[in-house]
């Protein structure tokens, strides 16, 4: 939320928080992925609604303007970034550091995703100052005991 | 105190403009880097004052640049803060370790990193050198267009006639100085990819003028075109306005800048159907308006419904410049193959009718009639 709130300047509300989401979950609209390795092992997916994501990346530019698909994608891959990074600080404070991949971004409807062993499983959805598009952030990680 | 100079270094065009517009307020020229790589080439050609430098990037990271950085005896002076998305204790440790001055984590705020860099060095805030105060859409502007590729200059006249702005579009620095000097310019637009540095010389010649000193100057440009961007901030170049261009992106530009207001006056939407309403009373101010917000009309009625209404109601006479106006509309309106219809008064219609032009054009009394008409024949 903090992610949302301080780059993009909106107010994020979660809801439907889920865990032990079974395999394969679907993904829709442009979704940002970041790797993460070490003792935290697992990925991070936060995908949104076309119209989400463009007005994300206006609202970065500043400009109501169209905006073509590189840059919307890069606006998702960073906000991915981000919001992994936040999710790494947390957990490398209680004993499991891991690091970070450069984010991936791809688009298209009822993309099957299956994150394999991964023990830990938890999503939820995010709206936006009552706008109808909505955000969903999914991470999924096992803890190691022997890595680094 | 001289300009400070920034270099910006990260993947991401997103964090990039966020650094950008941090900075827009403050006598800084920020120049941007993609990697690591072309932070180091960046670095030893700019000297910059600062670096911002993110972690996580393609072909060469933070890590290894501010490594390669403090290994240089040119370099290892320049003050780093570090952009990092990653708060762990054990990544600002090896941050801290490689002697960098301050870090900031993602997400940022705008004065947040503000903040830490002026802990670093001391940044002022910008004296106006440039008009950029607010204008109306409906001022008279002097318009003038430096660009070697001429496609588009007789589309950007068009387009800048539709607003009462008066563009000059030439190709050569030379014949462009001099038609600035004649008719002081109120904006220009020059092409960075002119060869032999013709636009930072261009920029350096009226700026020299007393007259054209505060007249903003923007570099036409591709977004990708990073270098060249970078060049023309170090040659004073304070805005840019991105490639392809049109009349459109000019006049889009052009209204950002000196953040006009753009408001539709005379266009309204009921059910979906896109209307243009002319008033009563005509003036060539008004005639404008109408020109400009047609296109707005008709590209909005392109991508829906695919009708668009000229409501002429208010009006009870009929002038030969209106006239031709609802006429090119209709023609517009039909290579787009958009239905259009006309909305006019007895009175409007008996007179429109003693003008060649709209003699046999089909006007409607009501929207409901224009309407019934359009479903017609769209049906057939």
């Amino acid at each position: 939320m903090e992610v949302f709130q301080k780059v993009l300047g909106w107010k994020a509300d979660a809801k439907n928080g889920t865990s032990g989401i079974i395999m394969p979950f679907h993904t829709n609209g442009v979704t940002g992925a970041v790797s993460l390795a070490g003792r935290l092992n697992g990925i991070v997916y936060a995908s949104f609604t076309e119209a989400l994501a463009e007005r994300a990346a206006q609202s970065v530019l500043g400009d109501p303007s169209p905006v073509d698909h590189a840059t919307v994608n890069d606006v998702v891959g960073e906000l991915t970034n981000m919001i992994s990074g936040n999710i790494k600080a947390k957990m490398a404070n209680v004993g499991y550091a891991c690091r970070l991949s450069i984010p991936t971004v791809m688009r298209g409807q009822a993309i099957a995703i299956d994150a394999g062993n991964t023990p830990i499983s938890v999503g939820s959805t995010f709206t936006f100052d009552n706008h109808p598009e909505i955000a969903n952030i999914h991470f999924f990680a096992r803890l190691e005991t022997d890595s680094i | 105190m001289s300009t400070k100079k920034i270099l910006s270094v990260d993947d991401s065009r997103m964090v990039q403009t966020i650094v950008g517009k941090t900075f827009e307020p403050y006598d800084v020229t920020v120049s941007f880097a993609n990697n690591g790589e072309e932070c180091l080439t960046a670095a030893a050609r700019e000297m910059p004052d600062l670096i911002i430098l993110d972690v996580t990037m393609r072909v060469m990271d933070g890590f290894e640049a501010l490594t390669r950085l403090k290994a240089d005896a040119a370099l290892k002076g320049i003050p780093v803060i570090m952009l990092t998305a990653e708060a762990g204790m054990d990544n600002v440790m090896k941050i801290a370790k490689l002697g960098v001055r301050d870090y900031v984590v993602k997400p940022f705020t705008k004065e947040g990193l503000m903040e830490r860099v002026q802990r670093v060095i001391t940044v002022k805030e910008k004296v106006a050198t440039e008009e950029t105060a607010p204008r109306s859409i409906e001022e008279r502007l002097n318009v003038l267009v430096l660009d070697e590729n001429t496609t588009a200059h007789e589309s950007i006249k068009a387009v800048m006639r539709d607003y009462s702005w008066n563009a000059v579009c030439c190709s050569q620095p030379k014949e462009a100085a001099e038609m600035a000097l004649k008719t002081p310019p109120d904006i220009c637009f020059v092409s960075l990819s002119l060869p032999n540095r013709m636009a930072q010389n261009f920029l350096h010649a009226i700026r020299s003028d007393e007259r054209l000193q505060r007249a903003p100057v923007l570099g036409l440009t591709r977004p990708e075109d990073v270098e060249a961007q970078n060049e023309a901030r170090s040659a004073g170049f304070a805005h840019f306005a991105m490639r392809p261009v049109s009349g459109e992106s000019l006049v889009d530009a052009i209204v950002q800048h000196f953040k006009m207001d753009h408001t539709p006056r005379h266009l309204s939407v009921e059910n979906g159907v896109h209307s243009l309403n002319f008033p009563a009373q005509l003036t060539p101010s008004t005639l404008s308006t109408l020109r400009r917000e047609f296109r707005d009309a008709l590209r909005n009625a392109t991508a829906s419904s695919g009708k668009l209404l000229l409501d002429l109601t208010a009006l009870s006479h009929a002038e030969t410049g209106l006239i031709e106006l609802v006429v090119s509309f209709t023609e517009e309106c039909a290579a787009r193959k958009v239905q259009t219809r006309a909305i006019a008064s007895d009175t409007f219609v008996e007179k429109a009718r003693c003008f060649a032009e709209t003699a046999d054009l089909p006007f409607y009394k009501t929207r409901e009639e224009a309407l019934a008409s359009c479903k017609e024949a769209l049906a057939a």
